[in-house]
């Protein structure tokens, strides 16, 4: 997945600040990912205070945050290279939620997103209206965040 | 001249300030900006959303009214979305939708037609100026057209990634 792989290259340049509104899709799936994969840690963790992902945890994954809970983490997130590790779950929960959307175009504009293209640009290339993707994308963000606990 | 990246006003993006920098916590999570439908509402909205674009392109005439009738859930957050896509469609026609017309056809909604006639002109305004184009709705404003030292003489050729222009 070329666009995937441009992204975490600059998420370990610490370039992740500089990219723009077209990455929200990307943002929003590491979040995905990162919460899962605390949720995961919490599960096996026996210690109750002192480990990173802990505090990262306490800090930022509360689900009641909203907002900036998800800045927080990404705040962390970006501060450190990502793990191969980190980058194949990332990669896995992209198939997972993309093959979650039934919708055709649906589909296609998630994918169009994340190859780094405008809403201006989708929209011309799908022949549909600018409104219409920017409702359906924020459809997708919706979906994919609805669906993580 | 390159073409911006920003979503419809009311979409939660800054149209005026289309080379600000990108906040996280608007695009992570929308609705900390935009007031958003619970999930199976969103759904059917962009569904009734997609049946009214599907019916414009196929020169079918289907009304906002004859949907919003048929919708069972929140009118209101529908018919602002409808109106933002109409406007849109229209506008993209060549139409020039007056705001008088839309008073008329929805009487009890006159803030929510205020909004999205409001919206629309901001963002457009926004988004051709991010191109060097006045919009169709500002153009009344701008008698001459002008970009940087040049003069524009009319447009030469439209893409993906920006308009040419003949200019001197």
């Amino acid at each position: 997945m070329s666009a995937f792989d441009s992204f975490c290259a600059g998420m370990a340049r610490g370039r992740f600040t500089e990219l723009g509104d077209r990455d929200d899709l990307w943002k929003l799936l590491v979040v995905i990912t990162a919460r899962k994969a605390a949720a995961q840690v919490d599960r096996r963790r026996t210690l109750k205070r002192g480990g990173a992902w802990n505090r990262v945890d306490e800090a930022h994954l509360g689900s009641g945050t909203g907002s900036m809970a998800a800045e927080g983490l990404l705040a962390q997130l970006v501060a450190q290279e990502p793990t191969p590790e980190f980058a194949a779950m990332v990669a896995e929960e992209t198939r997972r939620l993309l093959g979650r959307l039934e919708d055709e175009q649906l589909r296609q504009i998630a994918l169009d997103r994340m190859e780094g293209y405008t809403t201006d640009e989708i929209a011309e290339r799908l022949g549909c209206a600018r409104r219409t993707v920017a409702r359906r994308l924020d459809l997708i963000r919706q979906l994919w965040s609805d669906e993580t606990p | 001249m390159t073409r911006h990246d920003h979503g419809l006003a009311s979409n939660g993006e800054n149209p005026s300030r289309p080379d600000g920098p990108a906040t996280w916590a608007g695009l992570v999570d929308p609705a900390a900006k935009r007031p958003r439908a619970p999930l199976p509402q969103a759904i059917l909205i962009d569904r009734a959303c997609a049946r009214f674009e599907d019916a414009w392109r196929l020169g079918q005439a289907l009304r906002i009214e004859t949907i919003l009738d048929e919708f069972g859930g929140d009118r209101t957050l529908l018919l602002a979305e409808l109106l933002a896509l109409e406007l849109e469609l229209r506008q993209s026609a060549g139409e020039r939708p007056t705001i008088g017309s839309y008073h008329e056809r929805f009487p009890d909604q006159g803030d929510l037609v205020e909004r999205a006639f409001g919206d629309f002109t901001r963002f457009e305004a926004g988004r051709i100026a991010s191109i060097g184009e006045p919009s169709i709705l500002a153009r009344g404003l701008e008698p001459t057209r002008r970009f940087g030292d040049y003069e524009l003489l009319g447009e030469l050729a439209r893409g993906a990634m920006g308009v040419v222009y003949r200019a001197r």
